[in-house]
């Protein structure tokens, strides 16, 4: 149960943080910019991460099915997060 | 209490998350400042829950690491009582079996001595009768009478006394064996 909840909050802080980010691009169109390239950075990350997966479970001591279920827990986390701030009135 | 916490502390990051930019509207002022803020205070929420979380979840990890020593120390004393007690019963039976093969030891003795107690009493009597059964010999060849014999060899005098006629009765034995 408290394990359950702390990855809850795990994906609460990824889905804040994208919505924070896309806060900070409604602001000014050269922060538009810095926000893009940060989601295009982490999509790039995420690709790697995904291609590299025996590399990166060895340096973070994680089995694969861990390392996937970050992966798409972020990811899905960055798009609600996104999602949210888009769908805003 | 940190489960209540905990919840209170999600419940408010994703609150004040997603009541902003749906609740807030355009027409108050500093409203974008007001919905950055909010997403700063839900982010730090969500931060503070989530560090409870995992610090409640070592917590509780411990917690039953530790049950599981005590069960294991409960199952532990049991068995070694049940054993210290198995060791004493046979012990005690080991003891028990020992002390009978004793008293047979002891019975089987006693037996043997008063076997052997009676042999020798039977002996000394044997003996004793025939040195009496000698000397009333000798002293009818001294020519000595009955009455003599008696006064000499049980020290009683002739007369009516139970004394003399259990001496007088013995002399007759013997000198029946005798003769």
């Amino acid at each position: 149960m408290i394990k359950a909840i702390a990855l809850g909050n795990n994906f609460l802080l990824t889905a804040i943080a994208s919505s924070f980010l896309c806060w900070l691009a409604s602001l000014h169109s050269s922060l538009l910019l810095f926000v893009q390239a940060l989601f295009a950075l982490k999509l790039i990350v995420s690709a790697t991460a995904w291609l590299l997966d025996d590399a990166i479970i060895a340096i973070l001591k994680i089995d694969l099915l861990q390392l996937r279920f970050r992966l798409i827990a972020s990811t899905v986390g960055a798009l609600v997060g996104l999602g949210v701030m888009l769908c805003r009135s | 209490m940190s489960l209540l916490k905990i919840s209170a502390l999600t419940v408010s990051g994703v609150t004040l998350w997603l009541a902003p930019p749906f609740v807030f509207s355009r027409k108050i002022p500093l409203h974008n400042f007001m919905q950055g803020v909010a997403l700063v205070s839900g982010f730090a929420c969500a931060f503070e829950a989530r560090r409870c979380a995992l610090k409640a979840a070592k917590t509780e990890e411990f917690e039953a690491i530790k049950d599981a020593a005590v069960a294991a120390d409960v199952v532990d004393e049991i068995a070694t009582s049940a054993y210290v007690s198995e060791q004493q019963r046979r012990n005690e039976a080991e003891l028990l079996i020992a002390s009978s093969s004793d008293r047979e030891l002891l019975e089987r003795a006693l037996a043997l001595s008063s076997e052997e107690e009676n042999e020798n009493a039977d002996k000394l009597a044997e003996n004793a009768d025939s040195e009496l059964r000698e000397r009333i010999h000798q002293l009818q060849v001294r020519g000595y009478g009955k009455a003599k014999i008696i006064l000499e060899i049980w020290g009683v005098t002739k007369g009516g006394s139970p004394k003399y006629k259990a001496a007088e009765a013995e002399y007759k034995r013997l000198a029946e064996e005798g003769g």
